[in-house]
């Protein structure tokens, strides 16, 4: 605030923030996520302790890393649907913007480390464009989100398909597969960059001017923009966030997997959603953290590998993904409601203070 | 006020025009790139069962989004049933209907299930009908893990009947048939207005004493019991089954329903645009085909299509709510 408010109005401020207590303004201010958010990091450790009692051989420092950096795909493409999800969007056209940006990363490499600058330049600008064509198909046309993402999915299967004609085309450089892999016994690079994105992403939601207004058109886009927030331009920016975030997992997927083909995306659908959901999110948009993101990420490559070690089929593994989603989302719902009650209350309690202040 | 009464106007208004439109334009095109295009039984193989499928599939998703919600289960569900057919048919006829009964059955099931958990935990449809999907999908994984065919069946097999015809009449032509005069009796219903009134605005439905829980949940189980018959008309179709067949459809049904004047978000449109949108995304890609086009433009034209209909569909709206605006009647809903 830089206009000096009335000597009465600064008083009356002054007293309600002595009587109201200010909420938390750190980088761990999660919102209406926070309970959600918590819950699914205690499930992890319960789950960690599961697998130290019952499964020790992954307990080992290579599985868990293995988990962690399948986790870190996941959380990445994640980032992106989450943040679509949280302005009440989704995005079904992250696998096949995974798949396409892999193919293209991959046939410009070559395997070639020096033209990594290139090929990542290229992947992550097709990523951003067809994010911005859903973005703009959504605010400005106002086609709904399902619809656009689904049409633009169908466009670049296609186009995929008739580009590289169901071929294997080049291969990602090795430089990439270092740093999704590690070296022999060293420790991928993987890992403390998704640690730095976690920060960034926190800091970026909580403290900048374009974290706030996100919220605001989050939590209400009609009052946001009657407050002069650009929603439209704050969606579109959503849908073009994550684009890249498809781009950038499928380039990670490519150095994991060694090369780039049709399809490979496939199952982000399905996890990219499942991890949002687990983080608590709600999907009318408003709630949901990227810190949820990961620790559902993290939940849900563990809980994979726990059900690997089974040796159950593959069609197990889709229907537990599948349930994960509706048990997550129904959790979800059923353990905000009373969050909800005690922030109206807090709100009464601002009220009274307010009117006590006045008196 | 008169001119609202013109048939080509209330034509525009059903949100019929444009799926009419399409399909006589597409057809017109079909039948000059292939001249025989119009001849009784390519008609039957390249049109009327190739569409059946679809058609019902994108039927199933025009109930759910007239009562305002989205449904992405209806792959899971083809898939489903495709593989409990083909692994369970055969037999006696008694036995072959009972399992035709078992897979509209799980259909319904199915979209029940939706319903009810979308409706009593107030979830978004899409995110609800999107785990349902892949849990269904695995579900067929496991019963089928790999393409196979349909065990060929001695005398009367009713799956094969669904695509063959009785006196040059094609089945599937009388099947789309019966669920278009279902859904005229079913608007005229009770049930029918409910729906529509859901769709139009929860709340003021709520308040006119509709039960909207039970009408919504009654929505989806429909929709689901329609796309058993997509599963079934699929194994028909196919004589076969394969686990990976239902996600093609997904698209698919989407085109059709937009392509069929359908609003998303409810409460405008009918099954028949939807079935005859169904039938002009099928007549794309066989002029695709025809005109010597590699498969993978018609998974293009899908998603092309799609957006060029919702072009067409909201000119259209803009074009009437101007009208109307000239003749200085409030509209309400529309925008």
């Amino acid at each position: 605030m830089t206009t000096t408010a009335p000597v009465g109005e600064k008083n009356l401020r002054d007293k309600t923030s002595r009587l109201h207590k200010p909420q938390r303004r750190g980088l761990l201010d999660l919102g209406g996520a926070r309970g959600a958010v918590t819950a699914v990091w205690i499930v992890l450790v319960l789950l960690y302790i599961f697998i130290l009692i019952f499964r020790p051989g992954l307990a080992q420092l290579s599985s868990v890393q293995t988990i962690v950096v399948l986790a870190a795909v996941t959380a990445v493409a994640g980032l992106g649907q989450g943040a679509v999800i949280f302005t009440g969007g989704i995005d079904l056209s992250i696998p096949w913007i995974m798949s396409s940006s892999a193919i293209v990363f991959a046939s410009i490499a070559q395997g070639e480390d020096g033209n990594l600058i290139v090929a990542l330049l290229a992947a992550v600008v097709i990523g951003l464009l067809l994010g911005l064509a859903n973005g703009v198909g959504v605010t400005r046309f106002g086609i709904h989100p399902v619809v656009m993402t689904l049409a633009v999915s169908a466009i670049l299967e296609g186009g995929a398909l008739g580009w590289t004609g169901g071929l294997v085309t080049g291969s990602p450089p090795p430089i990439v597969a270092l740093f999704m892999r590690g070296d022999a016994g060293s420790f991928p690079m993987v890992i403390p960059a998704l640690l730095l994105l976690a920060v960034l992403v926190s800091f970026v939601y909580r403290q900048t001017r374009y974290g706030r207004e996100l919220q605001a058109v989050g939590l209400n886009p009609t009052a946001s923009r009657l407050a002069g927030v650009h929603s439209k331009t704050i969606i579109t920016s959503v849908y073009a966030i994550s684009g890249v975030t498809a781009a950038l997992a499928g380039i990670m997927l490519s150095g994991l997997a060694g090369q780039s083909y049709l399809g490979m995306g496939d199952p982000y659908l399905l996890t990219s959603v499942a991890v949002v959901a687990l983080g608590g999110a709600s999907f009318a948009g408003g709630r949901g953290h990227f810190l949820g993101t990961l620790g559902g990420a993290l939940l849900l490559s563990a809980l994979i590998t726990v059900l690997m070690t089974f040796q159950l089929p593959e069609a197990i593994r889709t229907i537990a993904q599948g349930s994960v989603i509706l048990i997550a989302v129904i959790a979800a719902k059923v353990g905000v409601r009373p969050g909800k009650r005690k922030n109206s209350d807090g709100i009464k309690s601002f009220r009274r203070s307010r009117e006590k202040a006045i008196l | 006020m008169r001119a609202l009464y013109r048939p080509g106007l209330r034509l525009l208004e059903s949100g019929l025009a444009v799926p009419l439109l399409f399909v006589l334009v597409l057809m017109t095109i079909y039948v000059s790139a292939s001249p025989n295009a119009l001849d009784p039984s390519q008609l039957k193989y390249t049109v009327i069962n190739a569409s059946l499928t679809l058609a019902l599939a994108a039927a199933g998703l025009a109930i759910v989004v007239l009562i305002g919600g989205l449904d992405l289960s209806s792959a899971g569900v083809i898939a489903v049933t495709n593989a409990l057919l083909t692994v369970n048919y055969g037999g006696s006829v008694a036995n072959q209907f009972l399992w035709i009964g078992i897979a509209i059955l799980v259909g319904i099931l199915s979209g029940l299930f939706n319903g009810l958990i979308v409706h009593v935990f107030q979830l978004e449809p899409v995110v609800v009908t999107l785990g349902t999907s892949f849990i269904l999908g695995g579900f067929a994984l496991l019963i089928l893990p790999k393409p196979a065919g349909l065990t060929p069946v001695e005398g009367f097999s009713p799956i094969a009947f669904m695509t063959s015809d009785i006196a040059g009449v094609p089945i599937g032509l009388l099947v789309l048939l019966t669920i278009t005069a279902g859904w005229l009796l079913m608007r005229r219903s009770r049930f029918g207005s409910q729906l529509m009134a859901v769709g139009s605005d929860k709340e003021a439905a709520s308040n006119s004493g509709v039960r909207v829980g039970l009408v919504s949940i009654g929505g989806f189980g429909v929709a689901g019991g329609l796309y058993g018959l997509a599963g079934i008309a699929i194994t028909s179709q196919t004589s076969g089954g394969d686990p990976n067949l239902g996600s093609s459809y997904l698209l698919g049904a989407f085109a059709a329903v937009v392509v069929g004047g359908l609003k998303l978000g409810g409460g405008r449109g009918s099954i028949i645009g939807a079935i005859l949108g169904a039938v002009a995304v099928t007549i794309v890609i066989n002029v695709l085909f025809v005109l010597g086009f590699a498969s993978f433009w018609s998974t293009i034209a899908r998603g092309v299509l799609l957006l060029l209909a919702l072009g067409v569909q909201s000119a259209i709206t803009v074009l009437l709510l101007r009208r109307r605006r000239g003749q200085s009647i409030t509209v309400g809903g529309l925008s």
